[in-house]
């Protein structure tokens, strides 16, 4: 077996299998008549997804597998929180967050 | 006078609301494309079928340094089934919104389960109820940025400019953090308290367990908590 072959197979497997991941909870527990407390789990699970995955793609540096937090970073996140606030529109709140961030990046680079 | 809304308008809605996910991917994505071809040395049309197929950068990633360093296969399948297993998660949270939906579309559309769509699409479910042809949309959008954005940095190749790069990195956790902002002013102190135990302990796992674990282990610990928190004090 070659190299091509180990990569086909390899992609194989894994695409079958993350594909599973994704669709047998969202078909299997649909079905299901679940307890207010799974619900509320489910619910909170979400949210705490989306923060989790925010917090680590904001203040964690994969390479290094070390906390990393930079004033570019908390300065963009701090102003997309407050324009959010402010005018709730998402495309303004990410441009803005994303101006403040590139404009402390060039300065600080 | 009421008014119905049909599937199809709901689909061009979530590919509305995907679009600025859609840009956002194709500038990520175009890097990993770039790197998985320029340094790791897999072939394009390799990296854009992977692209297509899984739908997950991370899991993309990781599978292909295990190759490139001349792991097998097994390991690299279990490596980039290992990181992809946050997508169970978001799938499972998906499902109470999808009571006495057809199967089809739902195994159809689950395929584009990933952090940005999961997170818009039940940023409106949790006030409209689910909407598959919503999912479909907005998946769409991001799959379609993901999807053309590898093929044209593997194809391609060139590594974009930093002044292109840095802001287009930012601007994901950007567009996610509007979204947690609307669920914390939906839910208050409960939601507050749930998003900053989320961050604490997904940081906290990532320095003892890696990156990887964390994003399973964090989220679920907060979740256990708050919904401790909310149900099993009454």
């Amino acid at each position: 077996m070659g190299a091509d072959d180990t990569a086909l197979i390899a992609l194989g497997l894994a695409a079958v299998g993350t594909y599973a991941f994704r669709a047998f909870p969202v078909t299997m527990i649909s079905r299901l008549t679940l307890p207010d407390y799974v619900r509320t789990w489910l619910v909170f699970v979400a949210e705490s997804v989306i923060t989790g995955f925010v917090a680590l793609f904001l203040f964690w540096d994969v390479q290094a597998e070390a906390l990393r937090i930079t004033p570019a970073t908390l300065f963009g996140t701090t102003v997309v929180v407050a324009v959010h606030l402010w005018r709730d529109n998402l495309l303004v709140s990410v441009f803005a967050g994303v101006a403040a961030y590139w404009l402390l990046d060039t300065q600080l680079a | 006078m009421t008014t119905t809304t049909s599937p199809l308008q709901i689909f061009a809605q979530g590919l509305r609301d995907g679009l600025p996910l859609g840009i956002t991917y194709f500038v990520l994505a175009w890097s990993v494309g770039h790197y998985a071809v320029a340094v790791l040395g897999f072939l394009p049309a390799y990296v854009s079928a992977q692209s297509l197929l899984m739908f997950s950068a991370q899991g993309q990633i990781a599978s292909l340094k295990v190759l490139g360093a001349g792991g097998g296969v097994a390991l690299a399948v279990l490596v980039a089934l290992f990181v992809n297993m946050r997508f169970m998660l978001m799938s499972a949270a998906l499902a109470p919104y999808f009571r006495g939906n057809s199967l089809g579309p739902l195994f159809l559309t689950a395929h584009v389960i990933g952090n940005g769509p999961f997170a818009i699409a039940m940023r409106r479910f949790v006030t409209s109820g689910g909407q598959v042809s919503y999912l479909a949309g907005v998946g769409l959008a991001g799959y379609a940025g993901y999807g053309i954005g590898t093929l044209t940095g593997a194809y391609l190749g060139g590594v974009l400019p930093r002044y292109l790069t840095g802001p287009a990195s930012f601007a994901l956790p950007a567009f996610l953090v509007t979204l947690i902002v609307a669920g914390l002013s939906a839910g208050k102190a409960r939601m507050l308290a749930l998003a900053a135990l989320s961050g604490v302990f997904t940081l906290a796992g990532a320095a003892t367990l890696g990156s990887n674990a964390a994003l399973i282990v964090g989220p679920i610990a907060a979740a256990t908590i708050c919904t401790w928190w909310t149900h099993g004090r009454r």
